[in-house]
């Protein structure tokens, strides 16, 4: 039995002494192409920082491929998929840095600027765009560039150099089929510019006055009355407590009340800052639909 | 026998001691994950300040009396999230007692049967509308 015992464990540890030597001659290797097809389809499958790893390991391993530009190009693309914005800029940079002569430098510009926009550093996104429409003029991420400016000064709160912005697309591409968005964008803008707004110091003195009427001022009629019975029921009761020379109520009462009251003030404020605030970002969205970006 | 209980009592003292001083340590930590991007709010970096303002610490103690024992009693009720008494306690520790007050008093007006979502309120999990204080201060902004 024993003698079993040790032919058994004897034979265990020579076959795991031997197997690795018989592995080491059956390594698999991955050929360049299945190393970047199989991070893309980490891209694709939504592991974006998986498959960055795998660019990197691709870089890492083919050091001489004329491939390096479109790994260390996706690296930023795969950041940028999976909303890093800010190592998507970093990664579109050393980009610009290290393949000057790639084809995919137009596209690593506009990546960066809209990474940029991304993080709402316009500043920095306005450069990068400028450099792409100064730098690359006729191309089609020129064009895309210009549009984004307009969006990117509507974000700044500056309608006006939005407008300039799309002068300047009609100025240089007046034959393109987009033409009749950039016409509708512009009115748009326009539009926005002319945006009608209310007064908040119009709404709170009317709800000083009579309370609520400002939330209905900014239309909004349930909270006015709301605010309205409320302030009523409380105003009401001070009153009444005053009357009857009640005062240690009156007092109970108005100080519950006087939040209600100064909160109707606030809240008409508020409420109309809320309704200028929907108009024109009803428009700005209206706007940035029609220049083909995404709203949120 | 003795000496088996001595060790068993002393694993389950030490246990305990170590539990509670993780809990205290994992409660005073800085937030991780999600919660460390919301502390990049100046306003949530307000409100994790400790409090020393006589005027302030009274009304935030009547808050969190009503929140720990006047509102489990009948539950959950308000529809916003945070919730009205959340909101005001919040409000007063960011900006103060007067426009904490203020706007504390706005959302109990607007805590009624009218709110629905919309461009003010995202619909969140739940049912709750999401109604931040940060969206009810008077600045005009979109962000």
């Amino acid at each position: 039995m024993r003698r079993t015992i040790n032919f058994f464990t004897i034979l265990t540890i020579t076959s795991m002494l031997i197997a690795p030597c018989y592995a080491q001659d059956r390594v698999a290797t991955i050929s360049e192409d299945e190393q970047l097809g199989f991070a893309d389809s980490l891209v694709q499958e939504g592991e974006y920082y998986r498959a960055v790893t795998e660019y990197k390991r691709f870089l890492y391993f083919y050091p001489q491929s004329d491939k390096r530009d479109v790994a260390h190009f996706r690296i930023g693309t795969a950041f940028f998929a999976g909303e890093d914005y800010g190592e998507a800029v970093n990664a579109f940079h050393d980009f610009r840095q290290f393949y000057t002569e790639s084809k995919y430098i137009l596209g690593a510009h506009y990546l960066e600027g809209t990474s940029y926009w991304r993080l709402k550093r316009y500043d920095q996104a306005q450069t990068t765009f400028e450099t792409i429409i100064d730098f690359f003029p006729g191309t089609e991420d020129a064009q895309h560039a210009l549009k984004a400016m307009t969006a990117i000064s509507l974000d700044k709160g500056d309608a006006k150099a939005g407008l300039k912005y799309l002068n300047n697309y009609m100025k240089q591409y007046g034959q393109n089929v987009e033409i009749a968005r950039i016409e509708k964008a512009k009115n748009l803008i326009s539009e926005y510019e002319n945006a009608p707004r209310k007064s908040r110091a119009l709404a709170a003195t009317l709800s000083a006055i009579i309370p609520g009427t400002g939330y209905m001022y900014a239309g909004r009629y349930g909270d006015g009355w709301t605010a309205f019975a409320t302030n009523a029921l409380f105003i009401y009761g001070t009153v009444t407590a005053v009357q009857q020379e009640n005062y240690t109520t009156a007092y109970i009462v108005g100080a519950f009340g006087l939040p209600f009251y100064i909160g109707n003030i606030y809240g008409s404020a508020n409420a109309v800052k809320k309704w200028n605030l929907g108009v024109r970002k009803d428009l700005h969205d209206r706007i940035f639909i029609t220049l083909g970006f995404d709203v949120e | 026998m003795r000496i088996v209980i001595f060790i068993l009592a002393g694993c389950l003292l030490s246990f305990t001691v170590a539990n509670t001083l993780y809990a205290d340590s994992s409660k005073m930590g800085s937030p991780k994950g999600k919660l460390a991007s919301y502390k990049t709010h100046s306003h949530m970096q307000k409100e994790n300040k400790i409090e020393t303002s006589a005027v302030k610490i009274p009304l935030l103690w009547a808050i969190r009396l009503f929140q720990k024992k006047l509102s489990p009693i009948d539950g959950p009720q308000c529809g916003f999230r945070p919730s009205c008494s959340e909101f005001g306690r919040r409000a007063i520790k960011s900006y103060g007692v007067f426009q904490g007050i203020m706007m504390a008093g706005d959302r109990l007006l607007r805590c009624n049967a009218y709110k629905k979502p919309g461009f003010e309120y995202k619909l969140i999990n739940n049912g709750y509308l999401y109604d931040p204080i940060w969206k009810n201060t008077l600045t005009e902004s979109f962000n």
